[in-house]
């Protein structure tokens, strides 16, 4: 596959390559204006601004630009996460140069019209009282809290509905003008597109890119671990349980181990420690998961379940003596064996689409990995040994540091697990 | 792409729908059973869905774990899928690996041990699945409410995953009953879709699947829903913050000459921020926080369906009246040169879109093959290219009407929050 990376002179970096094989394109800007961006005291104007930028620019207004964008058959979407934000198109590879420009005039020449910003926060607003009923949310959210405290980290993306509410269209024009610039943002657009047309319509839209605004805030440092259960009243047919702590930067030299790690204690599915236990010998639950979300600044590492509130003593007892058991003793060559050839494997079936392929590139280029890490990493992963994988959990696992959170109808039924505590009661 | 798509009848009836599509070195594997729960009755509801679990819990040659262990060894994904009018099962892997999918497939058609042991363990697995996607989630038991009162003595009456009650009666006899009538190479289609040719899939096929024997032909299913003669009303009181509504249509079946229209009326109502519903409800009045939707097509007469959250102070009534007068603007003011053009884009997008992922296109074709036939995926497309304004306008005219209608409320209750 034909790959080109081209630094533009005003600092965005342009991805492209080539897939001539199906006639439809993508185009992803990555922006360095995600929550971790915000001013402390205005939490959720980074998922403002983004959610802002398809209601209108100054060439084109709401309707006509989802007039236009459908009119095409195309799908135009915005996110804001917690390190970046993303302003996503694609379509078809004929309409390719009207697709970039429409991202560049989203991306570059948002109209913020006072009419969009009431409409959207009353959106915002409902969309935050809905997100009240989805308590595997509802846990997250606490969850991170527990954590990160005042570390962006911790925050809520979308914001609460008291920061929503107070959050003025110039709060939103103002974090618009420090964070999103061309400096630090990358454009990866992979399809049926020539180089050297991407590269010359680039130059055309985004050559003269600048970014008006001041250096957006250093972020406050993460606190040390804090220990402890939460639980919150809520009258559900399930607990909905959540434990962990501080886990790894994207670029921590122990990823390759900590990715094996994670797939034999909870990130394999059916053939993972965490549900072999939980689920195939005790039918306790649906589900049962742990991962790594590695970030620019340390992620976290959490297992998750849910299961009646009648088993939930057996259930968090269960998690915590699997995971004690597997800081403790590590894993058995024949589990390591079958987790390098899942990875081995399946890369193929990562490489698939276009927008799989984009993400990698993004990834690659945003967290500085080396070139095709995801063949390096794959080579690397198959050097490492049982007492790699032991050493990265015990460093990276803390389960007498754990984070605990748990949601359910207590009403009848007590918080009863040796050695937890019964938490700090949250209505 | 349909030169690209082929397909075989092994001696036994299995189907081979093969699909060669050489996009990235992969493949998706896909066996569809002709059984979901459209096929059950009152007192084992859910047994078509409990399979999606049973049938990883061994066979004679492949022991409990061995199966799990076998795909992650080959680096595939892999897991199963229960709906009204089917059940599959896929993996999807690097295109190598391909013989050991299609053994382990043809090897859980004829040899599943159904242990009792496994089977209690996993039917509470079941039980908090249904907790989990029903029972808590905002709309789960709405949803289920709506369709009992849609369908009166249909089997889409009852939920996929089942009713609990009969998730606590159902017996491993049962299951093992539906097993042998259902779990037949002649009430089968295997789909692979990737980059293979025909003839090797036929080969493999024929090499796994080849020495199981037919079974009888399946029992039809023969119940017909009567019209319904008026508006019908359902309410769910919840602890939750917002009011919602469901609201269905009936519809005809995949395979009636209106359903390739509504297909279209979906994209017209749903599809995009320019949408008729999107603008509406979300953009111009502002009503909703969200809505999703769109026709439910399947093998008998189905529905066409909305659900909308109110904003928070928005009348539940005034979000109902302004969904109503949504979907009759189809038939008073037909789409115009513009929406139609629109949908034609969007729907060419889509069907190239869904050819970059041999999963997806696997599942398009394998839900249509279960439905009717699997040209029914090009059919849809053709009658887009060619049909007219009035065509959409009068399908909606006689499917959104007020006798066909049947609206379901999610009522907040004092929660202790």
């Amino acid at each position: 596959m034909k790959r080109m990376r081209r630094a533009l002179d005003n600092g965005l970096t342009l991805l492209v390559m080539e897939r001539p094989h199906l006639p439809v394109v993508s185009a992803t800007l990555l922006l360095p204006a995600g929550t971790a961006a915000e001013p402390e005291e205005k939490p959720g104007v980074g998922f403002f601004a983004s959610q802002l930028l398809p209601l209108g620019t100054r060439r084109r207004s709401a309707t006509t630009l989802a007039e236009d964008v459908d009119g095409l058959g195309a799908a135009l979407s915005t996110s804001c996460d917690f390190d970046f934000a993303t302003v996503e198109i694609s379509g078809l590879a004929a309409d390719a140069r009207v697709l970039l420009d429409i991202l560049g005039e989203v991306a570059l020449e948002p109209a913020f019209l006072p009419e969009e910003v009431e409409r959207k926060r009353s959106q915002i607003l409902g969309m935050l009282e809905r997100r009240k009923d989805d308590y595997v949310d509802v846990v997250r959210n606490r969850f991170i809290r527990m954590i990160y405290g005042r570390h962006p980290y911790g925050r809520v993306k979308e914001g609460t509905s008291e920061s929503v509410a107070a959050i003025a269209g110039d709060d939103i024009v103002r974090f618009y003008e420090n964070a999103y610039g061309p400096a630090g943002s990358i454009l990866a657009i992979v399809g049926d597109i020539r180089e050297d047309d991407a590269a010359r319509w680039v130059d055309e839209r985004f050559g003269g890119w600048t970014r008006p605004g001041a250096d957006p805030p250093l972020p406050v440092t993460i606190p040390p671990p804090a220990a402890g259960v939460t639980t919150v009243q809520q009258e559900v047919t399930q607990a909905y349980i959540r434990m962990g702590n501080i886990g790894i930067t994207r670029d921590d030299p122990d990823h390759d181990a900590i990715v094996l790690t994670n797939y034999i204690l909870g990130g394999s599915g059916f053939g993972s420690r965490l549900m072999k236990n939980l689920r195939e010998e005790r039918g306790l639950t649906y589900g049962v998961y742990s991962s790594f979300l590695p970030r620019k600044e340390p992620g976290y590492f959490f297992a998750s379940t849910q299961t009646g509130i009648d088993t939930m003593n057996e259930a968090i007892t269960e998690m915590l003596a699997e995971i004690r058991r597997f800081v403790d003793g590590g894993v058995t060559d024949d589990e390591l064996s079958w987790a390098k050839k899942y990875f081995t494997g399946s890369m193929p079936l990562t490489l698939e689409t276009n927008d799989q392929l984009a993400q990698k590139l993004l990834e690659q280029e945003f967290y500085g990995l080396p070139d095709e890490f995801w063949l390096r990493e794959l080579e690397r992963m198959q050097q490492v040994t049982r007492e790699e994988v032991l050493a990265a959990a015990r460093r990276k696992i803390h389960p007498e540091q754990f984070a605990i959170v748990i949601l359910g109808d207590f009403r009848e039924h007590r918080l009863d697990v040796p050695g937890i505590g019964t938490g700090d009661v949250i209505r | 792409m349909r030169e690209r798509i082929h397909e075989s009848l092994l001696d036994n009836g299995l189907k081979v729908l093969t699909v060669e599509n050489p996009v990235s070195p992969t493949a998706s594997l896909q066996l569809w059973y002709r059984v979901g729960s459209r096929n059950e009755r009152t007192g084992i509801t859910g047994v078509s869905h409990i399979f999606e679990h049973m049938m990883f819990k061994g066979t004679e040659r492949y022991p409990k774990g061995t199966f799990d262990r076998a795909i992650q060894e080959n680096g595939m994904t892999n897991n199963a899928f229960t709906s009204h009018d089917y059940t599959a099962y896929f993996e999807n892997m690097a295109v190598d690996r391909l013989p050991i999918a299609m053994e382990l497939e043809a090897d859980r058609m004829q040899g599943l041990l159904l242990d009792a042991d496994e089977f209690a363990s996993e039917i509470a697995v079941i039980r908090e699945e249904r907790r989990q996607s029903r029972e808590d989630p905002p709309f789960g038991l709405l949803i289920e409410a709506v369709e009992a009162t849609v369908f009166l003595v249909h089997p889409y009456h009852w939920p996929v995953i089942g009713w609990m009650t009969d998730l606590e009666t159902i017996t491993r006899d049962d299951v093992a009953a539906y097993y042998r009538v259902y779990y037949r190479p002649n009430n089968a289609v295997l789909v692979v879709a990737g980059d293979v040719t025909h003839a090797q899939v036929v080969d493999l096929a024929k090499r796994h699947f080849g020495g199981i024997a037919p079974g009888p032909a399946v029992p039809p299913v023969r119940i017909q829903e009567p019209p319904q003669r008026g508006e019908r009303t359902v309410r769910v009181h919840k602890d939750v913050q917002l009011p919602g509504l469901v609201i269905a249509y009936r519809t005809p079946e995949g395979t009636h000459a209106d359903a390739p229209v509504l297909d279209i009326a979906e994209y017209v109502l749903f599809r995009g921020r320019s949408s008729r519903l999107y603008k509406r409800l979300i953009y111009d009045e502002p009503l909703a926080t969200d809505l999703s939707g769109g026709f439910h097509v399947r093998r008998d007469p189905s529905n066409f369906i909305i659900r909308a959250t109110a904003r928070p102070g928005v009348e539940i009534e005034r979000l109902r009246a302004a969904i109503i007068e949504t979907f009759d603007s189809v038939a008073l003011v037909p789409p115009d040169a513009k929406e139609i053009e629109k949908a034609r884009k969007q729907i060419t997008a889509d069907l190239v879109f869904g050819q970059e992922h041999n999963f997806e296109l696997g599942e398009a074709l394998g839900s249509e093959e279960c439905r009717s036939s699997w040209e029914d995926y090009f059919r849809f497309y053709e009658t887009c290219m060619t049909v007219t304004s009035e065509a959409v306008a009068e399908v909606a005219s006689r499917t959104f009407t007020e006798r066909s209608r049947t609206v379901g409320y999610l009522i907040p209750e004092g929660g202790s929050r």
